[in-house]
């Protein structure tokens, strides 16, 4: 593919309409997070209980940024690990479930009956099999990236215009060239709207993963929230979790926006 | 049953080596049966004893409602599809039957690739035959050049207009490395001014790029304006009912599609399709 089309929109965007843009969409998390702020100034006391400021929030990060900065680290390497691994995964085994009928309709039933028991109880078991290390939660974040993904990319590779494949067919492609040159770049907006979806989804699995016997992430740092009754604490933990879940996806957004444009 | 095409006012050219090695073929359709089985018990006749020969050179079309297995018929042609037994097709009396990238072959639509450039999928078949993209690249921008195109080679398909992605979609049909062209219905979703324009870009490129054509429609006018010869097909089952040489000279223009000669080889088709449309209506 060549380079990143500079002429694709059709109508030029001027300097105010991108700033236009970006204000549009700032300004919810100001209004959200600003109302936040004056509810937990002007509410009454007992708030405090149940919620942190955005304010305490941030001071309490700051103020234990070593520990918080650990169990970031832990948590955010066995996300991205899982989902990294979890897509590739899916990715391959949607062109493996294509390439034959039969293979496509037994493996998705399969997947199906798998994914259908929470991702919850697999937690335990795994932490039971493969000990307090990061692994378990690498894999549960693996799990469960990698069944969007499936389903994203083989419906992809179905819904490819008949009238492609006949083009390759009458041009004598190869199997290579006809996955190199048609269905790879055809399944890419699938490919993103997959990655966008389960990037939410990795981080989840991982601090679910942890909630069962791990001593550093997120997941511990929530438990210890509930232990001490900590508000701030409980809050820094879902901060940093979105921080992470936001970075991921709107990676996989600024990708989708280079490479799957079309 | 052949038509000597007349000479154009200049020269054809060669366009690439793989084009230059091979000379034009003829196209030989023996006995091609097809049928398709509707349930377990019955059968649909789409085709039936269909033979023809295409001459090198030559621009044949072939006729007739929707339904009538033309486009079946490409496909067997192109090797998409397989005829029933005894069915054979011949390119320069080489057995094609069932073989694939003998042809240069055209969908009914334009099929452009959303992610490549117009170049890009003009060079498709090119790439797709073993030539390095950057060489296959230079091969067609000298062709969007001589065909006024140049500007566009950078655009991507959904920037263009529905002609000019046809255009395009026919540069990478003169670029794949067969001198024979099979095109499906390739202006069907043209507006009628659209259209025009492009039967008259397509008969200028056919004089510069000699090729043979078997070009499948269901427009008489585009049938007779573009053609050397059209074969009428019949519906249930896909039959050869009239098979009328055209008595338009070469280079072609628009003027050609109100003389006699014109009006009379579509009065014979119109008849020839009028017995088809008669078929249908009711009896008493």
């Amino acid at each position: 593919m060549t380079a990143v089309p500079i002429t694709i929109r059709s109508t030029p965007r001027s300097v105010g309409a991108g700033a236009w843009r970006v204000a549009g969409v700032v300004a919810p998390f100001v209004i959200f997070f600003g109302g936040w702020q004056l509810l937990m100034a002007v509410g009454p006391h007992s708030l405090q209980t149940v919620l942190a400021s955005p304010s305490t929030t941030v001071s309490y990060i700051a103020h234990n940024h070593s520990e918080m900065l650990t169990s970031l680290r832990t948590t955010a390497y066995e996300a991205l690990i899982g989902y990294l691994v979890g897509n590739l995964a899916g990715f391959v085994l949607a062109f493996v479930l294509d390439s034959n009928r039969q293979v496509g309709h037994v493996g998705l039933a399969l997947m199906v009956v798998a994914q259908s028991v929470p991702v919850i109880a697999f937690s335990a078991v795994f932490a039971l099999w493969f000990g307090q290390g990061a692994l378990p939660r690498i894999l549960i974040a693996t799990y469960i990236c990698f069944f969007p993904m499936v389903l994203n990319v083989h419906r992809g590779l179905r819904s490819i215009d008949h009238i492609h494949n006949n083009l390759f067919k009458a041009f004598d492609a190869s199997h290579v060239q006809t996955a190199l040159f048609l269905r790879f770049p055809a399944v890419l907006p699938s490919v993103f709207t997959a990655l966008k979806a389960s990037a939410v989804l990795a981080v989840s699995g991982a601090i679910v993963g942890e909630l069962f016997g791990a001593q550093y992430g997120l997941g511990p740092l929530l438990l210890a929230g509930i232990y001490y009754q900590s508000p701030p604490l409980l809050w820094s933990s879902i901060y940093l979790a979105a921080a992470i879940s936001l970075t991921v996806f709107t990676t996989a957004s600024v990708l989708q926006r280079r490479l799957a444009w079309w | 049953m052949t038509v000597a095409r007349q000479p154009g006012l200049r020269a054809p050219v060669p366009l690439t080596a793989a084009h230059a090695n091979e000379g034009l073929r003829g196209l030989t359709i023996k006995d091609v049966n097809k049928t398709f089985s509707v349930t377990r018990t019955s059968t649909l006749s789409a085709l039936s004893g269909i033979n023809m020969a295409i001459a090198p050179g030559s621009v044949v079309a072939v006729l007739g409602p929707s339904g009538c297995g033309k486009t079946t018929l490409l496909e067997i042609v192109c090797g998409l599809q397989l005829p029933d037994a005894g069915g054979k097709i011949e390119l320069g009396g080489l057995d094609v039957t069932g073989r694939r990238g003998h042809f240069a072959y055209m969908p009914q639509r334009d099929a452009l690739l959303p992610w490549r450039t117009a170049l890009d999928n003009a060079v498709l078949g090119l790439e797709l035959k073993g030539i390095v993209r950057k060489e296959a690249r230079s091969q067609a921008q000298e062709l969007f050049r001589i065909f006024n195109l140049a500007e566009f080679t950078h655009y991507y398909p959904k920037q263009l207009s529905i002609g000019m992605r046809q255009r395009v979609a026919l540069l990478r049909t003169f670029l794949f490395p067969s001198t024979f062209m099979l095109l499906d219905e390739p202006f069907a979703s043209l507006d009628a001014i659209t259209r025009m324009n492009v039967h008259l870009w397509l008969l200028e490129m056919w004089e510069r790029l000699e090729r043979t054509v078997m070009l499948v429609t269901h427009d008489i006018d585009e049938a007779i304006f573009l053609a050397d010869r059209v074969i009428v097909l019949s519906t249930h089952p896909g039959a050869i009912v009239l098979d009328i040489e055209v008595p338009l000279r070469r280079p072609r223009t628009l003027e050609a599609t109100t003389t006699e000669a014109f009006l009379g080889a579509k009065r014979r088709l119109l008849d020839a399709l009028g017995q088809q449309v008669r078929a249908f209506l009711p009896t008493d």
